[in-house]
């Protein structure tokens, strides 16, 4: 191509001067107003916000969600304040998204306390991702009753209920992954560079917020490349040449992402891929409840394989049939936009279940999550495919109105189905126990109730520690264990932290550094507390340098906590 | 002193007439501006009550730094790094606002022409050009390729009366009938192409008038385009700037980085700044005016380096607005290191230049431009330089930190400030590239992705160009003033509306 053949933009946009709107999206989505994305995102925000803090109210915490909160918190307000505070095990996004909101922690403590503000974050990003998930529905151009339909079976589903209010990561991947898929339906109809823009950004802070955003960001790429080589008009190098600068506008912010996060880590910590090789990380996690998840979930590959299927069916019973009908519908027609949502959304499932498979993640319920709007946004590309008005008589066709009512009651099964997975102590080993004990207690065992008791020891600690009146850096503790005392703390800055920078040379040396106590976790529940990795007697006896000032007993699954007085 | 080979007048019979007519014209091209708007020309470079202000500056940091010098750097860096960011979120919210496509001013092949011949205006075509012989035969049958009818056309070719050798050249080249005319200008300091503009379009015809550079080749349906979108926009529409490329985009990775940045720049930024209401300063070349008004605004001011992108701020003043127009001239990238340092350190000059020119009444300024105006003026004329400038410098830090980590560096970076240069580093470095890589994409030039991935290199050589020119700033600040004195002749100051449009 020579530059004399230079145009630009090549896509159709009006001058000021003739403002005619574009047509080649509001013609194929009729109804669609742009305020109905508002209108979705403030009611469900309404209503999951209400949810949270009904949950918050009946001391639900997940613990993941708390963490989170804390990570953001150190960052703020440890003694130590500074940006790598918010750790490097976990991706950043969500708690990073979150200091803005943990500034207002003296007017609303429960914002820290209960992490009520990881709640309100989850809330925000599930409200969103409803919105898009209506915006993606109009983009493959379902009317408005069935698109809300779907949009309902989504937003009310019983697994996106539980994640849209509890502080979780969830609820930003899905709002980053969907954000994604929008941009890429927007980018398959009308291949406007400005949306592989959007669409790689969205990619690259999924990637941010959680790491199975490797799969879909490759299944992007490969996906935009065959798309572009196919669709360029052209001789085979022009074709290539193409498909790369696309691959390259779609690619670049996630490799951008994936690199920074990786150089940081580097620098910081000293090590690339802290959450496979930090003794907190996920791999060391799964390594050490190896036996519980076996136990769990079945040691044997088909066993496992039986479990994420009755997992993965058990939340939405269509997914394969819808699958496959898509598949078939969309070869036929070469419809590419069909390909989108099961890109970006499936290859989340694909890498969750296969790292399953392989014995490298717990298998909880929640990484089956994508499967929700897979499904809605499969349901949606096939009733695409239905004439939607007849061509005899101008009136909605009888195909179309016998069939979509069909196929969103078919979804709507979804819904109880999932119910009753989510209650289903060995598919939904995270949730259950503390969701019956919250929302139907009597249903629940005594078991299940202690988990409404999560952390009721760590505030307890905290009041004891704080009525000490102790000065700044007093007490050395693994905030990895002891986050959900520091965060329930009025004096934050008495605890010497794991992402102090000098954390290190203080369990080396507490003596020479003035530490006054130690607050140690029972060594059974808590392996790899970096105190006792020191000094493995220290629970026992001291280990020589303190003395044991205080037990405290564990009111939930976690267990006992000590406060030892340094003596030398 | 007009030499129209056409009516083959000669040269050899100049009366006193002619002589008065031509110092007159002289005399309006250089201080044209100067005397009507003092303030809107550069041939100071610092009014004195900038020398004032800047001279108070530079006591009260001296004496900071002095008392003390560890808070007087953070202030600096903190400042200069939020100037940096700021400037650097404007650019990616222009190429946001660009991208979008609407603010680029599209005239149909149809609707060009289906103009007749009797509604098409005359139009006047100044081309500049001083020592070179070589390109003249090139500049003459580009514009013959025109389409535009030949009566109705009305092309000066600018020379200098002392420029033998392009005169020799451009009289072998003419054919007759060709409705090109062989402009003299008389020889004299400044010898800068504005004069030789100012000089032209005194004598100039047309309803509309446009500038080519000798080695332009502006796309053949340019001044039909050009008459149906500045009758259509209206007549607050002062200019339509069209889009400049370069036809040796190929020819080594310097043309290839100047195609992306010029593709970035007049595809992406200028609509971009239509778009915000910011005032777009012209390039060099394919702006096309409307004759009477050009004129009455004062033209092109001599002693700018950068008269193009100064005109375009004027115009902004005055409250006339300038279109970013879709045709393509394709000039000759400077595909030499020494030469492109020599090209852009002008450039950055001149924005800077044109920065000090408008800055002289700040109040009024901002009052004539709004805010989203002068914002642009801060962020774009003058960031553009000042940021390139600022890059080696904030690159070197960088790179010390990550080697050593010293204690300075902390200790002039506060935590906030070490978050905002950090981010500026890392994101705004990748959101550059990204954005020159969307460039070739929306440009269909995807053969110039490896360019545009290796861009970082080309900013190195913009570092050294700003240098140069921040250099010449502080140094050289008479460098325009001494060149203006040599052809001063007592007369009448031209007339000049230096008022703002009131539509």
């Amino acid at each position: 191509m020579t530059t004399n053949s230079v145009t630009l933009p090549r896509y159709p946009a009006p001058t000021h001067l003739q403002r005619r709107r574009s047509r080649t999206l509001a013609a194929s989505v009729r109804g669609w107003r742009p305020s109905e994305g508002l209108l979705l995102f403030f009611f469900s925000a309404t209503a999951y916000l209400s949810v949270a803090a009904e949950m918050v109210s009946r001391r639900v915490i997940f613990a993941d969600g708390l963490s989170r909160v804390a990570n953001g918190y150190f960052v703020l307000f440890s003694r130590d304040p500074h940006l790598p505070a918010v750790g490097f095990v976990w991706n950043p996004l969500p708690s990073l998204a979150l200091l803005p909101l943990l500034l207002f922690r003296g007017v609303f403590p429960s914002l820290v306390r209960d992490g009520f503000a990881g709640d309100i974050e989850s809330a925000l990003f599930m409200a969103g991702t409803v919105a898009l998930l209506a915006s993606s529905l109009a983009r493959l151009g379902l009317r408005r009753l069935p698109r809300l339909a779907l949009v309902a079976l989504f937003a009310l589903h019983p697994l996106i209920l539980t994640y849209a209010g509890n502080g979780e990561s969830e609820a930003a991947l899905l709002f980053f992954l969907l954000l994604a898929v929008h941009s890429l339906l927007g980018w398959l109809s009308e291949q406007h560079p400005g949306r592989l823009v959007s669409t790689g950004l969205a990619l690259g802070l999924a990637y941010l917020s959680r790491y199975e955003a490797v799969a879909p960001a490759l299944g992007v790429v490969a996906l935009v490349a065959g798309v572009t080589y196919l669709q360029t008009h052209g001789n085979r190098a022009l074709r290539v040449r193409f498909a790369l600068n696309d691959v390259a506008l779609v690619g670049l912010p996630f490799v951008f992402a994936f690199g920074l996060w990786a150089v940081s880590s580097r620098v910081l910590v000293h090590a690339w891929f802290p959450t496979f090789s930090s003794e907190y990380g996920n791999a060391a996690q799964v390594r050490q409840a190896a036996g519980y998840i076996t136990g769990g979930t079945g040691s044997t590959l088909p066993a496992a394989l039986h479990y994420a299927a009755s997992q993965l069916f058990g939340l939405e019973p269509l997914v394969l049939p819808l699958l496959l009908a898509v598949a078939v519908l969309a070869i036929r027609r070469r419809d590419w936009l069909a390909l989108a949502a099961p890109t970006v959304l499936g290859a989340v499932l694909a890498f969750d279940n296969l790292a399953f498979l392989a014995g490298s993640s717990f298998g909880w319920l929640r990484f089956q999550i994508t499967v929700v709007p897979l499904t809605v946004l499969l349901c949606g590309t096939l009733l695409r495919y239905v004439p939607q008005r007849s061509t005899a008589n101008q009136g909605p066709c009888i195909l179309w109105r016998a069939v979509t009512p069909l196929g969103v009651l078919a979804l709507a099964v979804a819904l109880p189905l999932a119910g009753k997975t989510l209650t289903d102590h060995s598919l939904a080993r995270e949730e259950t126990s503390t969701m019956l004990a919250a929302i139907a207690p009597q249903l629940a065992t005594a078991d299940d109730r202690r988990h409404l008791r999560i952390f009721q020891t760590e505030k307890q600690i905290a009041a004891d520690l704080d009525a000490l009146h102790l000065p700044d850096s007093s007490v050395l503790t693994d905030s990895a264990y002891a986050f959900p005392t520091i965060l329930a703390s009025q004096h934050p800055r008495q605890f010497v932290i794991t992402s102090d920078r000098d954390f290190r040379s203080s369990v080396a040396d507490p003596v020479g550094r003035q530490i006054r106590y130690l607050l140690v976790p029972q060594p059974t529940w808590a392996p790899i507390d970096a105190l006792q990795r020191a000094r493995p007697d220290l629970y026992r006896n001291g280990g020589g340098i303190s003395t044991v000032v205080m037990t405290w007993h564990g009111t939930s699954y976690n267990g006992d906590w000590r406060l030892l007085k340094i003596t030398v | 002193m007009t030499s129209s080979l056409t009516s083959g007048s000669a040269e050899g019979s100049r009366d006193v007439a002619d002589l008065s007519d031509e110092l007159n014209r002289l005399e309006r091209s250089i201080y044209g501006l100067r005397r009507a708007a003092p303030d809107m020309s550069a041939h100071t470079v610092l009014s004195r009550r900038q020398k004032l202000f800047g001279l108070g500056l530079l006591i009260l940091s001296m004496g900071s730094l002095v008392v003390s010098p560890f808070a007087t750097l953070r202030v600096t860096i903190g400042l200069l790094t939020a100037g940096y960011t700021a400037s650097l979120i404007y650019r990616l919210l222009l190429v946001n606002r660009g991208l979008r496509g609407k603010h680029l001013v599209r005239v149909s092949k149809e609707d060009a022409l289906s103009l007749t011949d009797d509604e098409l205006p005359i139009y006047s075509v100044l081309v500049p050009a001083y020592k070179e012989p070589e390109v003249i035969a090139k500049v003459i049958s580009s514009l013959t390729a025109l389409n535009y009818p030949a009566a109705k056309l009305d092309i000066r070719l600018l020379l200098e009366a002392d420029d033998d050798e392009t005169l020799t050249a451009a009289r072998a080249s003419l054919t007759a009938g060709a409705p090109i005319t062989i402009v003299l200008v008389p020889p004299g300091e400044p010898r800068t192409k504005p004069k030789a503009c100012n000089y032209g379009l005194q004598g100039a015809t047309g309803e509309f008038v446009t500038i080519f550079d000798a080695e332009d080749r502006p796309e053949p349906l340019q001044l039909r385009r050009a008459v149906v979108a500045l009758r259509r926009l209206g007549n607050n529409v002062a200019c339509v700037q069209a889009r400049l490329g370069y036809f040796n985009a190929r020819q080594n990775v310097i043309t290839k980085w100047f195609t992306v940045e010029y593709a970035n720049w007049f595809g992406l930024l200028l609509p971009g700044l239509v778009a915000v209401s910011a005032p777009v300063p012209l390039g060099g070349t394919s702006n096309h005016f409307r004759a009477d008004l050009l004129r009455e605004l004062g033209a092109w001011d001599p002693y700018n380096v950068t008269e193009d992108a100064d005109l375009g701020i004027r115009l902004a003043r005055l409250g006339y607005s300038v279109g970013v127009l879709d045709s393509l001239t394709e000039e000759e990238a400077n595909s030499d290191f020494v030469n492109w340092v020599k090209q852009r350190s002008r450039w950055y000059k001149g924005y800077l230049q044109t920065w000090l020119v408008h800055m002289r009444h700040p109040i009024t300024v901002h009052r004539e431009l709004g805010w989203r105006g002068a914002l642009g003026l801060h962020l774009f004329i003058a960031g553009t330089p000042l940021t390139t400038f600022l890059n080696p410098v904030f690159w070197t830090l960088c790179l010390v930190w990550f080697v050593q980590q010293p204690y300075w560096i902390t200790r002039l970076f506060p935590a906030g400030v070490f978050y905002l240069a950090f981010a500026c580093f890392a994101l705004g470095n990748a959101a550059i590239i990204y954005a020159n890589l969307l460039t070739t994409r929306v440009m269909r030039e995807p053969g110039l992705v490896g360019a545009a991935l290796i861009v970082p290199l080309y900013w190195v050589m913009m570092s050294v160009a700003a240098a140069k020119a921040v250099f010449q700033l502080i140094w050289m600040p008479s460098y325009w003033e001494k060149t203006a004195h040599g052809l001063h002749v007592d007369l009448p100051a031209p007339v000049v509306r230096t008022t703002r449009n009131p539509a």
